[in-house]
């Protein structure tokens, strides 16, 4: 018991004192003591999935403290132990501390190391708080929490105005999709009168016979609500339509983007899908909604990816399209799928985050592919790294990418009439996946090296950056063979024990497609080759051809140019005309201005009285004068 | 009209004295008007007073008219002397100079 | 009859000569028609009955107040301008001003009288000996009083006018008497046919 109760308390006790223990000793000090703290952390998680396999437990809550009086009865603080949290934490809080780790070195010449530190420590935190929640007020805090952390991580270099616009999108999007969150939220506690996730999930048949009224569309309660609830999951997930703050997210450090935008917390949409599965596959058409958003944003994530020249946008629209995935085996109802998925994505995509940011660390900060090249001599031991990072996320065969990414293909023939397109469909995302990959490595660490910085004095990393590299490269080669046993191999609720929805069906590995698909990717990867180790001036003529398609896709499909006219343009002019003319103009110049001014001219039109001249005071006096006698003589009439 | 009573007295005693205060400031040209016009304001209230001591045949009213002359008489002989020393600092009693109530 | 003419004359030259004493001018005929004005209020006074007053008026005023004018008129220098331009723009607001409140005076006086009609009778009494009947014996204090204004008033005229020459020569009482052996005598102590120096 006391060992789950330490997965909550030791994040909270390392957000709380590292930036103390930074004032007092020094930075060192809160960046060692925050990374032993996570990494204990971590290790306490193993341990605990350790137990609740070994010890066969089954799915429980407990109560920390209580919280809010609701209606009559307290809403707990509370901790749900069941299979899908403590795997979850094992993510979360592994590569969390492997972050901690690495950005002892990577933010060594920064000067607000304990800022960092700290801020990372938070993050981790809402985190688990998030993961780890029975209720769903709980959720929402760790929710809230972890957009706050990744503001603040975004915007850590707050002196650079790209950062701070960053972070005031990344905010501003998560914050319009935790409005329908809410609106699920608020529709999940009216109707089932409770806030409890297992009191919710059990009263799904009663939601779904409530019919209910939408904006003349008539579904019942569970729909409505499962569809808000997905799109806060959108909004956290960057799903297309919500995607626009990921890629700009990049402006925070390399760590930062390790941590939050691959493996945790664009991670939370998924999670928050999959804690809720029972809820959702009561209805077809959050299932069918699911898949399409999730087809749709992998599709659009991997094609801006082929072309983007920044190292970090590539890997982070590679993350937007794996999320995609992960919601295309949500909305097949493989949700084990998912979250097998999501466990060897982030191994793999931490890995391919923080090798990145060794090589920006390299280079001495350039971050465009263009300025990169021939990194293979200087320094090998990234490079084999981000090798095996990039054969992991191909599906290569036995690496781990391999197991979930053909499971998700597979499981596309859990639909009956549409199964063939889709698994068609994401084996050409897959293709697509294995182009940008291989184009990463060839522009980067072969060919010609035509950067700025004088390649001599290009180097191999520190051992302390190279040491989360090592473990999370481990776990991108075995994570995959080790999970597959357990989560979704012949009996999968034997672990799962009913915490998540789990489909029955089974179906046979089709051959044809499964050629098909391997041909795919091996031609996309020979492409490749030819495009980018061999033949580099064909490129430049190719990139004249096809100059606005090329435009298009480098440009992200113009989607944020297309919400600053219609949907930012609008609101900024209308709030600049209400304040600028109206407010300013009319209010505060009738009002609190005017009533000055009109003061103002009042005295000076009483300072002309004050001539100096006596007869002028004389005239005054006598004016009075005849005033009052005919007041007087008014009352004397009457 | 055809006696005198005290309203026609009345009614010259005002007249006399709105002619006083009009001319207090109705003069641009020099200070000597400002301290005859108050003669004449005080001249108005003397005929007042008198004309009703007799007409109500009360003596307090001549009585008091001879302090008013003391008065008027103490308070001439001041204002001129302050009109002599102002003339003497100033050199001229032009009344368009003398605006320092002003700031 | 008699009394109602000489008083509508007597009482039109005055008003005629206090606004000429305004609008004149020369200042040494504003001061004259100061005279003027004060003769004909003796004259007033003497027809109703009041002759001690009369007579005290001009004495005091005509006799002492009215010369007093003259010679500051005509020992000061004083321009002889004439109305400047910018009194014009009081002109029609006094107007109004002095025909609204005689209007009302009239007004109250004619129409609404509070006292019925006072007419004049001729009296019994002297005037000069019924006023000296009570000024010193019930108004004494105030007597005295005025008396004392009427030092003041001297004493402030020469302290305001008084120009403090210090070459001129004059006497420290005080000072006299509390003079020192030390400041005054010095010993000294010369030789044959030398002389003191300083």
């Amino acid at each position: 018991m006391l060992l789950f109760k330490l997965l909550f308390f030791i994040p909270l006790l390392s957000t709380v004192i590292t930036y103390p223990a930074g004032l007092l000793i020094n930075d060192r000090a809160s960046q060692i003591i925050s990374s032993s703290l996570i990494s204990i952390s971590a290790i306490v998680s193993w341990l605990c999935l350790y137990n609740y396999v070994n010890d066969d437990l089954s799915p429980f809550v407990i109560d920390i403290f209580s919280w809010i009086l609701i209606s009559g009865s307290y809403l707990d603080w509370s901790i749900a132990v069941n299979p899908l949290t403590l795997l979850m934490l094992t993510l979360v809080l592994t590569v969390s501390a492997l972050v901690h780790i690495y950005s002892i070195e990577y933010m060594s010449h920064d000067k607000s190391k304990n800022r960092f530190m700290v801020y990372l420590s938070l993050f981790t935190f809402c985190m688990v708080s998030l993961v780890v929640s029975d209720n769903i007020v709980q959720l929402f805090f760790g929710w809230e929490g972890v957009g706050l952390a990744s503001y603040l991580l975004i915007g850590f270099w707050h002196h650079k105005k790209t950062a701070n616009n960053a972070a005031i999108k990344a905010f501003l999007v998560n914050r319009i999709a935790d409005f329908g969150f809410l609106i699920g939220i608020a529709l999940l506690y009216i109707y089932s009168d409770s806030l409890s996730i297992t009191d919710i999930i059990a009263s799904k048949d009663y939601l779904k016979s409530i019919p209910i009224n939408f904006i003349s569309i008539e579904t019942d309660v569970l729909t409505i609500s499962c569809f808000f609830l997905f799109i806060g999951a959108m909004g956290k997930s960057a799903q297309f339509g919500f995607h626009t703050w990921l890629p700009d997210a990049m402006e925070g450090p390399t760590p930062v983007s390790a941590l939050i935008h691959a493996a945790t917390m664009v991670t939370a949409g998924v999670f928050l899908t999959v804690r809720f599965s029972e809820l959702i596959v009561m209805s077809d058409f959050i299932l069918n909604f699911i898949l399409v958003v999730g087809l749709i944003t992998a599709f659009f994530a991997a094609s801006v990816a082929l072309f983007q020249k920044d190292i970090k946008k590539v890997i982070a629209y590679s993350t937007c399209s794996q999320l995609g995935f992960m919601f295309v085996a949500c909305g097949l109802g493989a949700f084990n799928v998912a979250i097998f998925h999501l466990i060897t994505h982030g191994y793999f995509k931490a890995l391919l985050f923080l090798s990145s940011g060794s090589v920006i660390h390299g280079v001495h900060d350039e971050q465009d592919m263009d300025k990169m090249g021939n990194l293979f001599s200087k320094m090998k031991i990234t490079t084999i790294v981000m090798w095996i990072g990039t054969l992991a996320i191909i599906g290569f065969p036995y690496m781990s990418g391999y197991y979930s990414k053909d499971l998700i293909l597979n499981a596309s023939f859990n639909l009956n009439e549409w199964g063939s397109l889709v698994y068609i469909l994401l084996a050409i995302i897959s293709a697509m996946t294995a182009f940008y990959s291989f184009r990463l490595i060839f522009k980067v660490f072969h060919g010609k090296y035509n950067g700025n910085y004088d390649y001599e004095k290009i180097h191999e990393s520190n051992f302390i950056m190279l040491i989360p590299l090592f473990i999370l490269s481990f776990g991108s080669i075995f994570a995959g063979y080790f999970f597959n046993e357990i989560l979704s191999g012949h009996s999968p609720s034997d672990f799962w024990g009913g915490v998540i929805f789990l489909s029955n069906e089974t179906h046979p590995h089709s051959s044809i497609y499964a050629i098909f698909s391997k041909s795919m990717i091996t031609f996309a990867i020979l492409l490749c080759i030819y495009m980018y180790a061999l033949n580099l001036e064909k490129i430049a003529n190719l990139k004249k051809q096809f100059s606005k398609f090329y435009n298009f896709l480098l440009n992200k499909w113009f989607f944020d140019e297309f919400y600053n006219k219609y949907i930012v343009s609008p609101f900024y002019n209308s709030g600049l005309i209400l304040w600028k003319k109206i407010d300013q103009n009319i209010i505060d110049r009738l009002l609190p201005n005017g009533s000055a001014l009109v003061i103002s001219k009042i005295s000076i039109f009483c300072k002309k009285i004050q001539t100096g001249f006596i007869f002028d005071y004389t005239f005054v006096i006598i004016a009075g004068f005849t005033f009052f006698i005919s007041i007087i003589f008014y009352f004397a009439i009457l | 009209m055809l006696s005198i009573s005290y309203n026609h007295f009345f009614i010259l005693s005002v007249i006399l004295f709105i002619i006083g205060c009009f001319g207090l400031f109705l003069n641009r040209r020099n200070m000597i008007l400002i301290l005859m016009c108050i003669e004449i304001i005080l001249l108005a209230a003397n005929i007042n007073f008198v004309s009703a001591s007799i007409f109500l045949k009360n003596l307090d009213g001549q009585i008091f008219s001879i302090f008013i002359l003391t008065i008027a008489a103490a308070e001439a002989a001041i204002g001129l002397a302050i009109l002599v020393v102002y003339f003497r600092n100033k050199g001229g009693i032009d009344i368009t100079k003398i605006n320092e109530l002003k700031d | 009859m008699f009394v109602v003419g000489t008083f509508y004359f007597f009482a039109i030259f005055l008003i005629f000569s206090s606004l000429s004493v305004i609008f004149s001018k020369n200042p040494v005929n504003s001061v004259l028609f100061l005279i003027l004005a004060f003769l004909n209020s003796t004259f007033l006074f003497i027809l109703i009955g009041a002759e001690f007053v009369g007579i005290i008026l001009a004495i005091v005023y005509i006799g002492a107040v009215a010369i007093l004018f003259l010679f500051v008129v005509m020992m000061l220098d004083i321009e002889l301008i004439d109305i400047v331009f910018s009194v014009k723009r009081y002109i029609p607001l006094a107007v109004l001003f002095s025909i609204v409140i005689i209007s009302e005076i009239v007004y109250l006086t004619v129409v609404k009288t509070v006292k019925g009609n006072l007419v004049l009778e001729p009296s019994s009494v002297n005037n000069t000996e019924s006023i000296g009947d009570v000024l010193y014996t019930k108004f004494f204090i105030d007597f005295q009083l005025s008396g004392i204004v009427l030092l003041l008033a001297m004493i402030g005229a020469i302290v305001l006018t008084h120009i403090y020459k210090p070459s001129i020569k004059r006497q420290n009482i005080s000072h006299q008497n509390s003079v020192t052996r030390l400041e005054r005598v010095s010993l000294r102590n010369p030789k044959n046919g030398e002389g003191i120096d300083a």
